[in-house]
């Protein structure tokens, strides 16, 4: 591609097959900037001055030690959500319902934690947190099960049944909270009754940072080794760039696909679990946060790298954050930061473009 | 003096002048200067990778030179778009046609006829189609779906195309190679009428005979280059192949005879399916002798593909046995095939054979990752990794010899011999080999009959799959020649001859 | 069933299913031209509140639609940009769009939640709405729902009978082909999704302006969704379009007219229908068709084009 810049000067665009990893770095910072002032702009022509946007979402995040351990608390279902939707794209498999399998996650947990200790009261927190954890994630892996079956025995499209299923996820936790698990004593509070003790996972420091983050760290890394140096990774990588390769290769291509998948879906049930057990202590209206779109962002703008997850998760927990109180002091409605979602994506592949070409401008002879 | 000039202008329908195009820093034109008279049929000789097609995608529009002038009856012009080189005059069959699969040969010839008014008159399309096609002998049914059209059928409704929209420089990009030898004489027939209307006709080939054939003149381009414009009567096969290749090249290679042992793969009434639904082998029995390399001789399209996917397990047949020695196969799947000993050279090498965006030492091993030396405990094992390719890559002389290099960056040649080293490696009992030189140069192409001649001499069994007849001829011990999914026969390479066998190819039984 | 419960679920079905209707139309002509433009939802709640902010101030209707239709072309443009120049990943692109647009119609219809606003009403068509039942249902609706069944026929037509639709249908099918047969195919996919996103924001439109007629919190809930599984069921053909959105309308309308006979099942339940629908549906459609080609998705839906790249 050429463009003509006047007569002595011509651009032209050259197409890259690998691009340097300075740009692979550098793109995504400067969208995510560039994101920040559009969406500080958009907040301004809904009547929010510019500056006061800057300084809420600052101060919300960072202001305090509590502030800032909050951010801590609301990065740990990014973490997770965002590993999740890493494990998935690997194999291309776009799930986009990591909402949907964080709240039957927490709704399978919090069914344990609400009856269990009903059969059993004494059960010690040792043993029940173990089987609320694999609860959680066995919830998740069965949630994002239809979507995964569907595809690889049908071929029916994952992005519409995980979106579906997290409309239907939302609907039957509102269902259990409002109906068989009401919280007696709630007064309309949208949530279940309040777990035991002994069901809640151990916090930090005296703030609400919950057991969950190490188990998120280790996640984490545990999936960047996984796909670098195990043979399951190997196999990832060849299904998810060439299935037809794996399928010559002798790879079972669907087995491993929904295993995988099954994988990813865990992950973001876990994430429901630390929500509910050590967040809110009941299952709760506020799991609706639209962590689906969210977690596609983190994952995106970490480009598929699990360790890359942890600093971009730190990140847009921060602008969540922020947000929150944007919403809270200024009366800026919830879905507010998802516009900031929305812009962050947008821009982060506007800028592949740079990842494809790069910029050549000569003198014309 | 001047009135010749003036006769010599007139003359010239198109002239490229200093074209240069550069792809990922390498050229594939550098500097190429040719041009074509009105009413001359041009070859355009090279090898594969030459810039051949290059050359003649910049003319027709498809991709942009970097550099260069292009002339029109002695106008220049600017070709930005396919676009406005169908305005002006040009139309370019490619080697992978521009024909839309799910619609019909009257839709694709108003496709690509932009003139015709915004409302659809099929009917006066269809006759307008069966008068040129009858002026010009290019039978085809304007009704069918351009899937159901033989490779052939396809070659006739592009050339439909270009002549409905009145073009004046017709391109043609390895025409013959969708062709059985006999149809290839109808083709060329076609072409001299073209040409005696005035048409110029420039075609593609890497194949001397055609030349002398067809051609009343012929640039040869090398590497990017061109290295001259000759008339084929001035010059001998021996001097095109010099020039073509830039040394002195042995044009046969010497196939020891060889002494075939007990049958390996036995294939009994296979029949199968097609994706589309269609019956794509019908009733198959073959044998492949160990140090044997069957060949199938056959035109594209005729079943071969699903003939390789039912012995690899990518296909299940609706009846019939394969057999591997002496064991049945029950389950036909890619993984059942490699227990068995199945190696394969598939015919899309970057689509199923290699993953481009991986390195070559993730390639090597992709049939043998599981096993214990490679990954052992499920975890990846790079050092053995490594020295099994650095092994390879040293055998099979790939360029460049870093195993972690993405074979995205590597010449066609070097992948194929990717492919080529890791199927000959792995323990495997019979290799099917299906196009293993298609798109390669003549140094590649010999690497790659050479090993498979070595291959077959260690007492391995082959079986290959080709549409270059010659190939066919050169390496197998037998033929065998498909045609619509049928074998229709299968003869020693001895005694064969080149005229029956096309004969077979087009379903004239012998 | 009697009439008096049949004439009435009938016609929320047909008022139910328009929106849908839209969406599914600007989505086809998109896809049908290779792109695949999963920002349904985001465009039309941004088209709902366009439509409806519009009105509200002008007090025209007529202005309304107009800014819906902007409103619609403008997201899309940044997805044709996305897709179609930039060559990005045009699932990530949809669902940014759907973020992006969510978020802003919410952020930006904070102060007309609740707000009465000019509405289109119902206009008998003479002599066809005496027709029994049928002409109550279909002849005597509000002028949007006219003119979705007008745009049925005219994008048929459109689509099989002239030479941009073959066009069209040719660059998503095989770019490739087009290209070199003289096509723009960056021009007509451009416009596809443009004028996709158009009908999409009309399709906004008629929740705020007629459906719901006002405006709500994520007034959309997930409609933008159902119209991609629809686009699917329909086989990319607007006059099954128009059935597939007939059926869910159907499925709405039953959900209200039961929830209206206060049935025992919690109303989470009859909620979550069109969902579980939608989810059902495409299983059916691919279990009745097995292949992708069978199908009739566009053979280059969802795949960039570039002239210069390799195969
Ligand atoms: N679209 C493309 N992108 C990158 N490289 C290309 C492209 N087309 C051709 N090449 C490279 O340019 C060289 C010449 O190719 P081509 O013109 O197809 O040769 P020929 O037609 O003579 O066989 C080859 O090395 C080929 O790999
Ligand atoms: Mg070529």
């Amino acid at each position: 591609m050429n463009f003509i810049l006047n007569r002595k000067l011509r651009i032209s665009l050259i197409r890259k097959r690998e691009s340097r990893k300075i740009i692979k770095i550098i793109t995504p910072i400067i969208s995510l900037i560039v994101a920040f002032f559009i969406s500080v702009g958009i907040f301004s022509l809904a009547g929010v001055p510019p500056l006061t946007t800057i300084r809420v979402v600052i101060f919300g995040a960072f202001g305090s030690f509590h502030n800032f351990s909050e951010t801590i608390v609301k990065m740990i279902p990014l973490l997770l959500t965002g590993l999740s939707v890493t494990l998935a794209f690997k194999v291309r498999f776009f799930n986009i319902g990591a909402e949907g399998q964080l709240i039957f996650g927490a709704i399978t947990a919090s069914g344990i934690a609400l009856f269990l200790p009903n059969i059993f009261p004494d059960i010690p927190r040792i043993v029940l947190l173990p089987i609320l954890i694999l609860a959680g994630m066995i919830g998740g892996a069965v949630w994002i099960l239809i979507p995964v079956l569907l595809k690889s025995y049908y071929r029916v499209s994952e992005v519409i049944t995980t979106i579906m299923l997290n409309y239907v996820s939302i609907l039957f936790m509102q269902y259990l909270y409002d109906g068989p698990w009401k919280d007696q004593h709630g007064w309309g509070f949208p949530g279940s009754a309040r777990f035991v003790e002994s069901a809640l996972m151990p916090r930090f420091f005296g703030t609400r940072i919950h057991f969950t983050i190490i188990l998120a760290l280790g996640i984490a890394i545990l999936l960047y080794w996984l796909l670098r140096n195990s043979r399951l990774g190997y196999e990832i990588s060849v299904i998810g760039l060439n299935e037809r390769a794996a399928q010559y290769a002798g790879m079972n291509t669907k087995k491993k696909l929904i295993i995988v998948v099954m994988l990813s879906g865990s992950i973001a049930g876990l994430a429901g679990v630390g929500e509910v057990s050590g967040v809110h202590c009941r299952l709760f209206e506020g799991l609706i946060a639209g962590y689906g779109f969210t977690a596609t962002s983190i994952a995106w703008l970490a480009r598929l790298n699990p360790l890359a997850v942890i600093p971009v998760a730190f990140f847009i927990a921060a602008l969540s954050l922020g947000g929150d109180q944007l919403q809270i002091q200024l009366a800026l409605p919830v879905s507010a930061v998802q516009i900031f979602i929305g812009i962050i994506l947008l821009i982060i592949l506007a800028g592949d473009f740079f990842l494809r070409y790069s910029i050549k401008i000569s003198e014309r002879e | 003096m001047l009135s010749e000039k003036i006769v010599e202008f007139e003359n010239i329908a198109c002239e490229m002048k200093g074209i240069v195009k550069d792809f990922y820093g390498a050229k594939a034109n550098d500097d190429i200067n040719f041009s074509v008279m009105r009413g001359e049929i041009h070859a355009l000789l090279g090898e594969n990778g030459a810039g051949k097609s290059t050359l003649m995608k910049i003319l027709s529009g498809v991709y942009a030179a970097d550099r260069g002038e292009i002339f029109i009856n002695g106008e220049q012009v600017k070709i930005a778009s396919p676009r406005t080189a169908i305005d002006y005059g040009i139309g370019m069959v490619h080697q992978h046609f521009s024909l839309v699969d799910v619609l019909t040969v009257t839709n694709n010839i108003i496709l690509g006829d932009n003139s015709r008014d915004a409302w659809i008159n099929e009917k006066k399309v269809i006759n307008e189609i069966k008068n040129v096609a009858e002026k010009y002998g290019l039978n085809v049914n304007p009704n069918a779906y351009v899937w159901q059209l033989s490779l052939g059928e396809q070659q006739r409704v592009e050339i439909l195309k270009l002549l409905m929209r009145g073009a004046d420089i017709l391109i043609f990009d390895e025409p013959t190679s969708v062709l059985t030898p006999q149809e290839v004489e109808g083709f060329f027939e076609t072409l001299r009428i073209l040409s005696s209307e005035g048409k110029s006709i420039i075609i593609i080939t890497h194949k001397l005979n055609e030349v002398f054939n067809i051609a009343d003149k012929v640039t040869i381009l090398r590497k990017g280059k061109k290295i001259a414009s000759v008339y084929p009567k001035d010059v001998t096969k021996h001097d095109l192949a010099k020039m073509m290749v830039g040394k002195e090249v042995i044009l046969d290679i010497h196939k020891p005879k060889s002494n075939p042992g007990k049958p390996i793969l036995i294939l009994e009434n296979i029949s199968v399916k097609n994706d589309r639904g269609i019956l794509a082998l019908n009733n198959v029995n073959l044998d492949i002798k160990s140090s044997e390399i069957l060949g199938i001789a056959g035109v594209s399209g005729n079943g071969q593909t699903e003939l390789a996917e039912v012995i690899y397990g990518f296909r299940t047949p609706l009846s019939g046995k394969v057999i591997i020695n002496g064991n049945e196969i029950e389950k036909f799947s890619t993984h059942s095939a490699i227990t068995f000993g199945v190696s394969h050279i598939p015919e899309d090498r970057i689509g199923t054979g290699l993953i481009p965006q991986l390195s070559i030492k993730n390639n090597l091993i992709l049939k043998d990752y599981r096993q214990k030396r490679f990954s052992g405990r499920g975890t990846l094992n790079s050092k053995n990794i490594y020295e099994y390719s650095m092994n390879l890559i040293n055998t099979y002389n790939i360029e460049p010899s870093n195993p972690d290099k993405l074979i995205m960056i590597l010449s066609g040649g070097n992948q194929q011999k990717v492919v080529l080293a890791r199927e000959m490696t792995t323990d495997h009992n019979i290799l099917i080999a299906m196009h293993p030189t298609f798109g390669l140069d003549v140094a590649g192409t010999e690497f790659v009959r050479q090993k498979l001649i070595e291959h077959c001499s260690d007492g391995g069994a082959i079986l290959l799959i080709s549409e270059d007849l010659d190939e066919i001829m050169q390496l197998s011990d037998r033929i065998a020649i498909i045609y619509q999914g049928e074998i229709q026969d299968i003869v020693d390479a001895q005694d064969a001859n080149i005229e029956s066998i096309g004969l077979m190819m087009a379903g004239e039984k012998a | 069933m009697t009439l008096s419960f049949l004439i009435p679920l009938l016609d929320v079905t047909i008022r139910a299913g328009t929106s849908l209707l839209f969406a599914v139309l600007g989505e086809t002509i998109s896809e049908r031209a290779g792109v695949l433009n999963l920002g349904i939802e985001g465009i039309m709640i941004v088209g709902a509140f366009a439509g409806f902010a519009t009105a509200y101030e002008s007090g025209s209707l007529v202005l309304g639609l107009i800014a819906a239709m902007i409103a619609g072309a403008l997201l899309s443009l940044i997805h044709a940009f996305l897709s179609v120049t930039v060559g990005a990943n045009q699932v990530i692109s949809g669902v940014a769009l759907v973020a992006f647009g969510t978020g802003l119609a919410n952020l930006l219809g904070r102060p007309y939640i609740g707000k009465l606003g000019p509405k289109f009403s119902r206009v008998a068509i003479p002599l066809l709405n005496k027709i029994p039942v049928i002409g109550k249902v279909l002849f005597d609706q509000d002028p949007m729902i006219y003119m979705s069944f007008i745009l049925v026929i005219i994008i048929y037509l459109f689509l099989y009978k002239t030479k941009y639709g073959l066009q069209l249908r040719a660059t998503g099918e095989d770019p490739q082909s087009a290209d070199a047969m003289g096509v723009n195919v960056g021009k007509v996919r451009y416009l596809a999704v443009i004028i996709g996103g158009m009908l999409i924001g009309l399709g906004g439109a008629h929740l705020s302006l007629s459906y719901v007629a006002g405006w709500q919190d994520s007034l959309t809930a997930g409609r933008g969704w159902v119209a991609v599984a629809l686009v699917i069921f329909s086989s990319w053909n607007p006059k099954r379009a128009f059935l597939a959105c007939l059926i869910f309308g159907g499925i709405e309308g039953i959900q209200f007219r039961l929830q209206a006979t206060g049935i025992a099942l919690p109303t989470y339940f009859l909620r979550m229908l069109p969902y579980i629908s939608t989810i059902l549906v495409m299983w059916f459609v691919h279990l009745s068709s097995g292949t992708k080609k069978k199908l009739g998705a566009p053979g280059a839906l969802n795949k960039f084009f570039d002239r210069e790249s390799q195969a």
